[in-house]
């Protein structure tokens, strides 16, 4: 389960919808089994681990999500535009702080995860152009 | 006026100090080893795809490895098309990319403490 308020922040941005050509583009990444677009960029969202670096009594720790943009390769293959999107997504992201989406969790902060960028890929599953950003998300998951 | 006159042997102080690089170089290689016996067993536990084979999950592996000033662990896949499982579908089917967080973290947990553990 992703919090809600980082799906939103993200549909709801016409800035976004237009630099990826158009709306329903963003999945979660373990819900989509094939490529979801032949015609254009699409997002995908990976929600992975939560670590505690250290025992402690709050049992809570930043998980680690990645945000992939991808773009049929046989389009183009210019990152230009792929990184265009990843700064769009780290502008509304980045800010948010302890915000609540629709499904009453409440996001502390967001970071940049390690690495922060990816370099430039080609995905041989989906035969894309991708690169991704990693982030680290402080949420009440346990609220969940 | 009270004089106090402390008397002590220095020779074990200055042979833990002449000891303490190898000692600690020691520490470190037994720390990696067991790290990398951890991780491979945490690979084929949390590799997430279904087996078809089991070829894949069974060969995935971590070894420590060390020489003059470094000590590493390696993580691979013995298949061949492991490359496509780590970077191929969005990376939805990867666990070494996860692992060099997750057991990274581990690591760094064991080496915090190193330092205190070590004995004499």
């Amino acid at each position: 389960m992703m919090p809600n308020i980082i799906y939103q922040r993200l549909v709801n941005d016409s800035q976004l919808e237009t630099l990826l050509g158009g709306s329903g583009r963003i999945h979660e990444s373990q819900s989509v089994d094939k490529r979801v677009s032949d015609n254009g960029f699409f997002v995908l969202i990976s929600f992975e681990e939560t670590l505690l670096s250290a025992p402690s009594k709050l049992s809570r720790g930043p998980r680690t999500i990645t945000i992939s943009v991808h773009r049929p390769w046989e389009i183009d293959r210019d990152y230009d535009s792929i990184t265009a999107i990843l700064n769009r997504i780290d502008e509304l992201i980045l800010p948010i702080e302890d915000e609540s989406g629709t499904d009453g969790i409440r996001v502390t902060s967001i970071r940049r995860g390690s690495p922060a960028r990816s370099a430039n890929h080609s995905d041989e599953g989906y035969k894309t152009a991708t690169r991704w950003a990693t982030y680290g998300v402080l949420y009440q998951e346990y609220a969940a | 006026m009270a004089r106090t006159r402390v008397e002590y042997d220095d020779a074990r102080l200055r042979k833990n100090i002449s000891n303490f690089d190898n000692t600690f170089r020691r520490n470190l290689r037994a720390v990696a080893e067991f790290q990398a016996a951890e991780t491979t067993g945490w690979l084929k536990t949390n590799a997430r795809w279904t087996d078809r084979t089991g070829a894949a999950r069974s060969g995935l592996y971590a070894i420590p490895n060390w020489g003059p000033g470094f000590i590493e662990i390696y993580m691979a896949y013995s298949v061949w098309y492991g490359i496509w499982l780590e970077t191929a579908h969005d990376r939805k089917y990867a666990i070494i990319t996860p692992a060099m967080r997750i057991m990274g973290d581990a690591l760094m947990q064991k080496l915090n403490g190193l330092l205190d553990e070590m004995q004499p």
